[in-house]
């Protein structure tokens, strides 16, 4: 249910550095990491919902997922981190990692209508 | 200088234009791309940032205490109250969805409070913790506790200014919440595990919990408490008195 409010989140953005304009908006772009601890289907599904009652109309959302992407402190290798949990797949070692990547809530652009 | 914006430069401005051809019909749609960059949680993380400062203005250290409904947070903060009252002044935020029993319960327990009620809303926010701190006459030197919604998932994201995040688990849940919701216990400083004297009556592998919580916080602090016996307390006041001397 999170979700609800990082939709207001991206929409205030956007807004923000629209000058408080939201009628030319016609496309978001966001980036959202896997490991963000944000449940995709639910941000897409409340974004129309948010969209219509900050902006009064409809705004194309498209999402660009980043993986989760760790270096290993124990054995310095990279890895694909699909889980908080995961141990490091080249030493077995849990949790004694750096995320480089997948931890994303970012507004990357916006589109206007001319 | 961008004629359909007004911002200044265009370095940071894309444009494109496509054109699409109808049965004869010419329609010519320009659009117009801003690169952004911005932090989804931008606005929260700035009221955060203002809620910080004013308790390191205060000289006071705030915690911000998550778990699932009826881990035992509230029980934890009255028998808490009790045992630094005299000490230092103590105020808490309270957050739940509805009713005003859990600030009840902490006045009655000794402790300044105010109650927010968040509605529909499923966890605090930098927002609503900076105005309820407008409540609170906060004195120099003082523990601010604020206990969050009962929810193990969207208090995880939501910085709330505090200067050490605290996660409760009561041995009532199983040993496998850490791995069932990571994304909170990532974040954790300090890990209680509640409830303890009900250990006896349940099958409850604690070691097992342990090194599931060490899973996702290697080093992550971990205390085992009762707040019915009192048990572990001792450890939890000497943290709590480091905690305050390291980072308020």
């Amino acid at each position: 249910m999170h979700e609800f409010s990082l939709c207001e989140g991206i929409v205030k953005q956007v807004s923000r550095a629209n000058a408080g304009v939201l009628d030319n908006v016609s496309q978001i772009k966001i980036e959202i990491g896997k490991l963000s601890g944000v449940d995709l289907e639910s941000l897409i599904f409340w974004f129309p919902v948010v969209a219509e009652k900050l902006a009064c109309r409809q705004i194309q959302l498209e999402v660009n997922e980043i993986d989760g992407l760790a270096l290993c402190s124990k054995c310095n290798q990279q890895f694909t981190l699909t889980n908080l949990y995961d141990a490091c797949p080249h030493c077995q070692s849990y949790a004694e990692y750096q995320i480089l990547q997948g931890r994303e809530l970012l507004v990357k652009s916006f589109s206007l209508i001319n | 200088m961008c004629v359909t914006c007004g911002c200044g430069g265009d370095n940071n401005h894309a444009h494109e234009h496509s054109h699409s051809h109808h049965s004869g019909d010419h329609h010519h749609e320009h659009t117009h791309v801003i690169n952004l960059e911005a932090e989804i949680l931008a606005e929260n993380n700035q009221f955060a940032a203002q809620n910080r400062a004013f308790f390191k203005d205060k000289k006071s250290l705030a915690l911000n205490f998550v778990s699932s409904p009826g881990s035992g947070k509230t029980t934890l903060l009255e028998e808490t109250i009790k045992r630094l009252s005299g000490q230092h002044p103590i105020y808490v935020v309270e957050g739940d969805q509805h009713t005003e029993l859990d600030a009840n319960r902490i006045r009655s327990a000794g402790a300044e409070a105010y109650q927010i009620q968040t509605g529909k809303a499923c966890h605090l926010d930098g927002h609503m913790v900076g105005h309820a701190l407008e409540h609170l006459n906060i004195v120099d030197d003082s523990f601010v506790f604020i206990e969050n919604v009962g929810n193990l998932i969207c208090p995880a994201l939501f910085d709330l200014g505090e200067q050490a995040k605290v996660v409760l688990i009561s041995i009532t849940e199983g040993e496998d919440k850490p791995l069932k919701y990571p994304d909170m216990f990532f974040g954790a400083d300090l890990v209680i595990i509640t409830k303890l004297d009900l250990l006896p009556y349940l099958k409850f592998d604690l070691a097992a919990c342990e090194a599931n919580i060490h899973k996702i916080s290697p080093r992550g602090k971990i205390i085992q408490l009762s707040s019915t016996t009192g048990a572990g307390f001792d450890e939890w006041i000497k943290w709590l008195h480091a905690a305050k001397n390291y980072l308020s």
